[in-house]
């Protein structure tokens, strides 16, 4: 029984392609963890980083609290399934399974107790003297979870274990190894490409694309509440339909109007918009007022669009191209009329549908998804910080908050930049609470809203002032439905930000002084800082510790191999940078 | 619709009877050209008189076993049993060592990436290339320094060391034996050495009988190197000893080429059950 934690995991191939980035995630005991990406989104060498069959650039692995980032694939206690099942064709099927605890010298009688009970769990009891070429591939997989599973080991991974097989094999054996995590109650780590598995097999499922993390959450969560268009339109089959749209003000409320935009991005002024109207709860769940006004992209699932009669309420005239009859249902590929837009729709069974001729469909918002039109996060998203206009003001030694109300020592050294009268703190969401606790800002709210996210709940509040804060607290934890009530935000959860929304506190502690406009210079492989550092004379040989990106600086913090000397300094942002990077203190040269 | 014009029957026929007949030709006129100095061999061991001189036109005039008695029996001048012990001894050793370190050095450069690996390849790769006989006075002169002229040790260490610059065909074989059978021994807690013993080694019985059978050949026919480090009759290998027949005797020098033949011959068909195809099927999926 084990937990995994992978932090800042990074994955650097030879020739400096990067297939993993700064990968964080902790795994819980006896979870079904699904890595889920499409081909060559990093999920299997992070599998193979954890198994030790992959050497970890930099970051850190733990297994049951242990460093393992230099521990043998053997010494893990881990077993692996593989897609291609590399099973020992000279060995039978028996043997297959011995092999392992005979190198652990085990007593024969257990030996053979764990083999047979395990061929007994997995239906291969009548196979055990054959070789693997005698069995089908569905039994050869059998053998393959077989000879994990007598390893008894603390964490299982499993590499498209499925991918090889028929569909309808598939199916069967998708509900054997779910099962089967039922039974071994042991943490899972499943990789696949395929979204049906990685939704009916996993308790929580992690994104992938281009070696990055785009979400870690329950199927149910990722499917709802999607952080981003990639992962909106990875899972579910039709695809999320997105659309241009325009988010607007109406009233007390928000509407979003679906418009066309030519390839410069500006708009194309139609007398056909269409205007949607948004829910209050939607509406108060966006992100950033700033968003209103401007170029968004809207995004609605097939099975939320419904049909509809001309004239209703909503109600958008779309013409039937193709109707494809699945039986369970019914996938309705639509143009709306006077549009270039297209919509898949999915309906019922049996919906008649009128091809070529105008007919009614309606889009059900409270199920609607809005996000960046650029970046594509999700604008429905909980905030990460909530950022309140209190008064900031800046002591030698401390900073002090909301006039005098709250003062900190740690804040004022987490301040990398002097902040001015008009600084704004930001509270982070998930650090903050509703349980009382010392040395922490009190901010009284009044609750509107809870939504439940299963493993999490998100409550939204506003203060006296009208500003909003949103608290993202666990799922057992005790939080007021409604009315007045006090939010507490521990020091660790404050930052504070410049007027423009620059953040000017960095998120751990750093070097004073900090070497400011410090330039990085890269030399085949080799980068640089070059600034004059106190002490340092020649190249001084260092890793990277801490990143904290502020805008178009980021402060950098190293460590001196040798001294153990931390130096902080502020560098111009750049992707390529990674904690655990080598990099060397050089002295500009004196001409 | 496009129409087909259809050929006549009979004249199919026939040209399927031709090719076939022109391929019969064919193969039959090969055969001739192979086995004909076999067979003028096997007659000229078998000639009365011994001598090449002798021969009514191609072939032997009278026949007779004596050829094979005398290899044998008249071994005062000619010692062909102690000859044919020499090879074998040589021959055997340099078969085990050589194969040995042939398949040990293809698995290393198969399987473990080292700095040097690819520099490696491609010096034995250029190496190669030329003619073992190249080096024949440096060899000479290094087996002076060792002592080991007229030692059938000398041969051995030279057939044994120079195994491994053919380790190309035998790489090639342990590629194909999928990455992930060795990744999952490594998680199964098998060490370097096991994985070597226990998967490897079993997988690739068609190529270490195929490494058997050729490291076993050269030295057996080989005959450069034994004719320059051997200088005794009685420390000859069959090659040298049957060369040092006098033209009188050819009737012993083809009675004892052809016993040559006969280990090989054994050998081979004693291991070619092991040289079957297929060994690594059903261990992934293809």
């Amino acid at each position: 029984m084990a937990n995994a934690e992978l932090k800042n995991v990074c994955k650097i191939y030879e020739g400096g392609v990067k297939a993993v980035n700064d990968f964080n995630l902790t795994i819980d005991d006896k979870e079904f963890i699904v890595f889920v990406g499409p081909s060559g989104c990093g999920k299997s060498t992070t599998l193979r980083m954890i198994a030790g069959l992959e050497e970890i650039t930099s970051g850190t692995l733990y297994i049951d609290g242990v460093l393992m980032n230099d521990v043998e694939p053997k010494d893990r206690d881990i077993s692996m399934v593989f897609q291609n099942y590399a099973l020992y064709p000279h060995m039978s099927v028996y043997e297959n399974m011995a092999f392992s605890l005979r190198i652990k010298k085990l007593p024969k009688d257990e030996i053979d107790r764990r083999v047979k009970e395990a061929a007994e769990i997995l239906g291969i009891t009548e196979y055990l003297d054959r070789k693997p070429k005698a069995l089908s591939g569905g039994q050869r997989q059998r053998v393959a979870l077989g000879r994990a599973i007598v390893r008894e080991p603390k964490l299982f991974l499993l590499d498209e274990p499925l991918s090889n097989l028929d569909a309808k094999l598939r199916v069967q054996m998708r509900s054997e190894i779910i099962k089967l995590h039922q039974r071994l109650q042991t943490t899972f780590v499943y990789v696949t490409h395929d979204q049906t598995e990685a939704m009916t097999m996993g308790t929580r499922i992690v994104v992938m694309k281009d070696g990055y993390i785009m979400q870690v959450d329950t199927p149910s969560n990722l499917y709802d509440h999607p952080a981003n268009d990639f992962v909106a339109t990875f899972l579910g089959s039709p695809q999320m339909n997105l659309f241009d749209a325009v988010i607007e003000r109406a009233g007390e409320g928000l509407v979003v109007r679906l418009a066309e935009f030519d390839d410069d991005g500006n708009e194309i002024t139609s007398e056909k918009n269409i205007t949607l109207k948004v829910p209050p709860l939607k509406a108060g769940q966006l992100v950033d007022e700033s968003y209103i006004g401007k170029k968004v992209t809207f995004g609605i699932r097939p099975e939320d669009i419904k049909e509809s009669e001309e004239g209703a309420d909503g109600a958008i005239g779309v013409t039937a191209e193709i109707v494809e009859k699945l039986g369970n249902e019914t996938l309705v590929y639509t143009h709306i009329a006077g549009r270039k837009d297209y919509a898949i729709a999915s309906y019922a069974a049996r919906t008649p549908v009128l091809i070529d001729g105008v007919s009614y469909m309606r889009f059900d918002m409270d199920r609607m998804h809005l996000f960046d039109a650029k970046s594509g996060e999700s604008l429905l998203r909980i905030p990460e910080v909530n950022l309140l206009d209190v008064d900031v003001k800046c002591e030698e030694d401390a900073v002090v908050l909301s006039e005098g109300r709250f003062r900190s020592e740690e804040l004022k050294n987490r301040l990398v930049m002097s902040a001015g009268e008009d600084a704004k703190i930001g509270l982070r969401s998930e650090g903050i609470g509703f349980e009382e606790r010392e040395n922490a800002l009190a901010v009284p709210v009044t609750v509107d809203e809870v939504i439940d996210y299963g493993a999490y709940k998100a409550v939204y509040s506003h203060t006296a002032v009208g500003q909003r804060v949103v608290v993202k607290a666990d799922a057992e934890a005790h939080v007021p439905s409604e009315g007045e009530a006090t939010v507490y935000a521990p020091v660790e959860a404050i930052d504070i930000f410049a007027a423009g929304g620059s953040r000017l506190t960095a998120r751990r502690e750093f070097a004073h002084p900090v070497h400011e406009d410090a330039a990085v210079v890269r030399s085949g492989r080799v980068y640089r800082i070059n600034a004059v550092v106190e002490g340092v004379k020649r190249s001084l040989a260092c890793r990277v510790t801490a990143l904290d990106v502020f805008g178009e600086k980021t402060l950098m913090t190293v460590r001196a191999n040798k001294s153990g000397e931390v130096y902080s300094f502020a560098v111009p942002t750049d992707t390529a940078y990674y904690e655990g990077m080598a990099i060397y203190i050089t002295p500009p040269r004196q001409k | 619709m496009r129409s087909y014009m259809k050929k006549p029957v009979g004249m199919l026929k026939f040209k399927k009877a031709a090719d076939v007949g022109l391929t019969y030709a064919l193969l039959i006129l090969v055969g001739i050209i192979f086995v004909f100095p076999c067979l003028w061999l096997v007659l000229a061991s078998f000639s009365k008189t011994g001598s090449l001189y002798s021969f009514d036109g191609f072939f032997p005039p009278d026949y007779s076993l004596d050829s094979f008695k005398t290899l044998f029996t008249d071994t005062a001048m000619y010692n062909y049993p102690q000859w044919f012990l020499n090879t074998l001894l040589v021959a055997s050793m340099s078969c085990i060592i050589g194969t040995l370190l042939v398949i040990l050095t293809a698995y290393t450069i198969s399987r473990f990436e080292f700095k040097a690996r690819k520099p490696l390849m491609k010096i034995t790769l250029v190496l190669g290339m030329f003619p073992s006989f190249m080096g024949m006075t440096a060899v000479y002169i290094l087996m002076t320094q060792f002592n080991m002229i007229n030692n059938h040790w000398g041969l051995i260490l030279i057939y044994s060391a120079g195994a491994p610059m053919g380790y190309l065909v035998q790489k090639g074989f342990f590629d194909t034996i999928p990455n992930s059978i060795y990744e999952a021994a490594r998680i199964d807690g098998a060490t370097n050495a096991r994985v070597f013993c226990k998967i490897t080694l079993p997988l690739s019985k068609p190529i270490i009988v195929y490494t058997a059978l050729t490291s076993f050949a050269w030295p057996w026919s080989d005959f450069i190197l034994p004719k320059l480090l051997l200088k005794e009759r009685d420390m000859y290998t069959t090659a040298v000893g049957l060369m040092s027949l006098p033209e009188t005797e050819f009737a012993r020098f083809a009675a004892g080429a052809i016993f040559i033949a006969v280990p090989i011959v054994v050998l081979y068909f004693c291991l070619i059950k092991y040289m079957i195809n297929g060994m690594t099927a059903g261990a992934v999926k293809q």
